[in-house]
This record gives C-alpha cells, sequence and structure tokens, in this order.
C-alpha cells in the first residue's frame, strides 16, 4: 500500500473512482487521502468517511503525489501549483487528452509529472492503469506512482506516443467481453438453459480461460488444439468459427476503438 | 476432507486432472484414491507424483471403493461393467464422466440397483476451475448426491441438470470456451499491430477478461445495464459495440451455439 502524502487538487468522475477504489480495495486509510476540492470532498465525506477538504497553500506542503483530475473539465481551475510543491513531488493527471508538456504547463511548469488513464474496472480493484511518465520523473517518482495505483489494480508503464492505444483497448476491452456475455446469454436461452445457468456457466468459462493462459503461458490456439477431437463438438464449433468470419467481426470492433473519432470507417 | 474411497477406472488426461485437483485441495486423504490404468507407466507417475494407491485390477479397486470413478473412452466403459458389478463393495456407486453414455444405458450395464451420476465436465485440470454438468439417477440418495458434490468441487463447480440437456451443456460450453479464446486472439493481435507488444496485449486482454467477470458479478446487473455504465460518448468502447452491431455479432453467436449443441446431440 502506498504511504506518501496523497492530494486531490480537484473533483470529477476519475478522482472519485480513483478515492473510493484505493480505499476499498487498496485498503488506503482515509487520514491519508487529502481533497482540495469542496464539492468532492462533501461527497466523499457522507460515502468513504473522508475528513473536511484542505485548502490551498497548506495541503501542498509536504505532498508526495497530487492529484488532477482532468475528467473534471474545463470548469477546474487549476492554480499554478509549481509554487507549491516539493522539487520531488510528482503530479498525476488522471484520464486528460492532452499532452504532457501542455498538462504541465497547467500548473506551473512542475515537471516531475504523469498522466494516467484508469481501467472502467478499476471500481472492482481490476484492469490495467496506463501511466506516462515525464522525463524529469526518477525511478523513486515512477516507484510512487505505480505503488498508489496498484491500490485499484495492475499498471502498465507506457511512452506517450503509445498511450492513446493504451486507453482505447482499456476502455473497449470490457465492453467486447460483455458483449460475449450477453450474447452467449441469449444463446443459452436459446438452447434451452435458464439464463442464469448460461450465464454464470460462461462468465467461468471467462475466468477459467483467463487463468488457462496466464497460468500456463500458452498461446490460445495450442490450448484449443488440445480440446478438439476428430469430427467432435469443439472442432465443429471451431469450424462455425471460421464460417462466421467471427475474429475478424471482433477485429473489426477492435480497429473502430482504436479509430480516431468521427474519423471515416475502413 | 472427504472420508471415502475411490475407484478411478481408468488413469488418463481426465481422471488425472481430477487426482490432481484432489490431491492438491487435500480434499481427500491421496491414499483413499485407488487407481488401475493399463499403461503402467501412466499409473506410476500417478502413484508417485501424488501419493494414490496403484491396483493390480479393477476388481482389487472396487471391492474397496465407496464411488466407482469411470474415466474410460465410452466405447470401452461398458465393456468393464461385469467386472464392477462382481466385486463392487455394497453400497458403492458409479461416477461417470464418460461422454455420450446415459444414466439409462449405465443402469442397465451395471445393474439396476447401483445408483449412477453422470457428469461432463467441462473444467480444466490445468487450472482446476470450471464447470461440471451433473445429472443424478433415479436411485441417488442425499449422500451419493453431497459426495459426489465435493468430488466436483475440488476441480471447479457444480451445475446440477436433467439429463435431456447434457448435450446441450456440452455444446453450449464447447462453444463458450472456443469463443472466448478466439476474442482474446484479434485483441491481441489488434493491439500489437496498433503498438502494443504482443505480451503486454495479452496481459491488457486477460486481465480486462477476468476484470470484467468480478464487474459484472460485483454488481449484480445485466451486463447490457454494466456496459452501458462504463460507455463514453464518442468514446472506444461504444465505437467497438456499434461494429460489433453492424456486423452481426450477437446472431452469429447464437448460431453458432446452436451448431456446437446440434452436433453434441448427433453424437451422444
Amino acid at each position: 500500500m502506498y504511504e506518501g502524502k496523497t492530494v486531490f487538487v480537484n473533483g470529477g468522475k476519475s478522482a472519485e473512482t480513483l478515492i473510493k477504489s484505493l480505499m476499498h480495495n487498496g485498503g488506503m486509510p482515509a487520514d491519508k487521502i487529502h481533497v482540495v476540492n469542496e464539492k468532492l470532498a462533501g461527497t466523499l465525506a457522507q460515502t468513504c468517511g473522508l475528513t473536511e477538504a484542505v485548502k490551498y497553500p497548506d495541503a501542498m506542503y509536504g505532498a508526495d503525489i497530487v492529484i488532477v483530475d482532468a475528467s473534471a473539465g474545463a470548469s477546474s481551475v487549476i492554480p499554478p501549483l509549481s509554487v507549491w510543491l516539493k522539487e520531488e513531488a510528482v503530479v498525476l493527471f488522471l484520464d486528460a487528452d492532452e499532452p504532457l508538456e501542455q498538462l504541465i504547463a497547467l500548473v506551473g511548469g512542475h515537471g516531475c509529472a504523469a498522466q494516467a488513464v484508469l481501467s472502467p474496472l478499476a471500481a472492482v480493484g481490476r484492469g490495467y492503469s496506463g501511466i506516462v511518465p515525464s522525463a524529469a520523473c526518477g525511478e523513486a517518482q515512477i516507484g510512487a506512482v505505480v505503488s498508489l495505483l496498484e491500490g485499484i489494480g495492475k499498471t502498465m508503464v507506457l511512452e506517450e506516443g503509445r498511450l492513446p492505444v493504451f486507453r482505447a483497448l482499456s476502455k473497449a476491452e470490457p465492453a467486447l467481453y460483455l458483449s460475449l456475455l450477453t450474447a452467449m446469454g441469449d444463446a443459452g436461452v436459446y438452447v434451452g438453459f435458464n439464463r442464469e445457468d448460461a450465464r454464470s456457466v460462461t462468465m467461468e468459462n471467462m475466468l477459467v480461460t483467463a487463468k488457462l493462459l496466464q497460468e500456463t503461458g500458452k498461446h490460445p490456439l495450442e490450448i484449443t488444439d488440445t480440446w478438439t477431437s476428430p469430427s467432435g463438438v469443439t472442432i465443429e464449433a471451431l469450424y462455425e468459427t471460421y464460417k462466421t468470419c467471427y475474429e475478424k467481426i471482433v477485429l473489426e470492433g477492435v480497429e473502430a476503438a482504436l479509430a480516431q473519432p468521427g474519423a471515416a470507417p475502413k | 476432507m472427504l472420508n471415502k474411497k475411490i475407484m478411478f477406472v481408468g488413469g488418463g488426461l481426465m481422471a488425472g486432472g481430477i487426482i490432481r485437483a484432489m490431491a492438491l485441495k487435500q480434499a481427500i486423504n491421496p491414499s483413499d484414491m485407488l487407481v488401475y490404468e493399463i499403461v503402467p507407466e501412466r499409473m506410476k507417475k500417478l502413484e508417485e507424483d501424488y501419493g494414490v494407491t496403484a491396483v493390480g485390477s479393477i476388481a482389487e479397486g472396487v471391492a474397496q471403493a465407496d464411488v466407482v470413478l469411470l474415466a474410460l473412452k465410452p466405447q470401452i466403459a461398458l465393456s468393464v461393467a461385469e467386472e464392477v458389478k462382481a466385486h463392487r463393495k455394497p453400497g458403492s456407486f458409479l461416477f461417470s464422466i464418460c461422454a455420450g453414455l446415459t444414466i439409462e444405458t449405465l443402469s442397465e450395464a451395471y445393474g439396476g440397483d447401483m445408483p449412477i451420476v453422470r457428469t461432463m465436465p467441462h473444467g480444466f485440470s490445468q487450472v482446476m476451475q470450471g464447470v461440471t454438468g451433473v445429472c443424478f439417477g433415479a436411485t441417488c440418495d442425499d449422500e451419493v448426491r453431497q459426495v459426489s458434490r465435493s468430488i466436483i468441487e475440488s476441480f471447479g463447480s457444480a451445475l446440477e441438470i436433467s439429463e435431456g440437456q447434457m448435450d446441450i451443456f456440452t455444446g453450449f460450453c464447447a462453444v463458450g470456451a472456443l469463443w472466448v479464446m478466439h476474442m482474446v486472439l484479434p485483441l491481441r493481435y489488434g493491439a500489437c499491430e496498433a503498438g502494443l507488444t504482443l505480451e503486454e496485449a495479452m496481459d491488457l486482454a486477460l486481465e480486462n477478461l477476468a476484470g470484467t467477470v468480478d464487474l459484472v458479478k460485483a454488481s449484480g446487473e445485466h451486463p447490457r445495464v454494466v456496459c452501458d455504465r462504463i460507455l463514453e460518448p464518442g468514446g472506444p468502447a461504444v465505437r467497438a459495440l456499434n461494429s460489433l452491431e453492424k456486423n452481426g455479432y450477437y446472431a452469429a453467436v447464437v448460431r453458432n451455439v446452436k451448431a456446437g449443441c446440434d452436433r453434441a446431440t448427433a453424437l451422444s
């Protein structure tokens, strides 16, 4: 568990999710979290037992990680934090679309900064958070950010150029899996199961598949090869999979997720 | 811990997986698992790896066992029936993992007084997890049901279904597992094409896979409701979903499941 002083300066959906998940899944005690934004602090006081909002500039003194939630939008005014921060403090921008350089300028040029994209699964302590540290961040600062975000799942440190790809996939993949779960529920009912059984069997299949691939380290097709017997059910299912171009359908979904909004479809 | 002796008639891949799971989870005293396997090297390995008791014949094992776990290919599973019938311990029951053999067929071969439990494990022995479809013959009492569940729960979870649903269960699980695997593949290659390494792409895809299930379980809501909540206007998730819709994804899933179930029914 991260034990440094963590300050949230503004409030948005991402900050709220992060705080709740840090407390719920990461075991971070309420007194370790400081919130400047009064509205967010008020909400969290009711739901998470946080104490009242802290104020500038006292909140910034001794802060190790200062979190700015870009999802709060343009209405959220950030003062030039750099004048109050110690040199080794990291400013962490959540779910920002702007380049890191631009974000650093927004808080008065504090060079030790990072961007993070949170997973939509963060609420349950799962998924990857993608982290892009600035060049001024040393190992200690990167380690601190990683340690903080490991409280809400796994982390992947990336170069800035790859963050959009990470963002698109980490947002789209859960939606694609949920589509499979929805469709298998309907398919199960169609062939004669009740919906609850169809869904729970599918969820179990999903969990087992993930575990199997993680624990064996094998290629998916190495595993599916062991499931097929001559003229059996699985090879028939595989044949149908090829006939319906299943992978192509999913791949086009991935491509749509990776495309720029408003871009002409391929 | 299960205080019963189980005789494994057959020590192949499936039986080996169950033995491994029961031993590792300490669901039973390993020496209470008796094994007869026609390939001596395989039997010796099970004995060395998990401490099971290798027996010299089916007759020797079934004479001591409370449960006869039939793990043979369907075409030879009936050929050992006479030996089991002649030597089995009174009160023992048959726990079959043989695909396609109905309770009626097994009951005719093994004698009407032997309780029959028919199962269809759809687990993966390597990870000791998965769903097993189970149905019970008319003479199975509460104890038989309870012992059977304990065996199954050592390598996954049990889903009690009617025997008429057994083929559907086989087809549904086969297609479902395959489709999960074949969803991971394009996610992996799509991500790699866009700039993640294959390893990063795989880690992301698998964490998201397991995490999505956790999210649905935690919410207790319909997957579509959960999905709607994570969509952002114009964002990648909604673009991906719309692409699936346009390409007939849902109908394809239903069609494939139907084809898998038809195949399972035709083979039984």
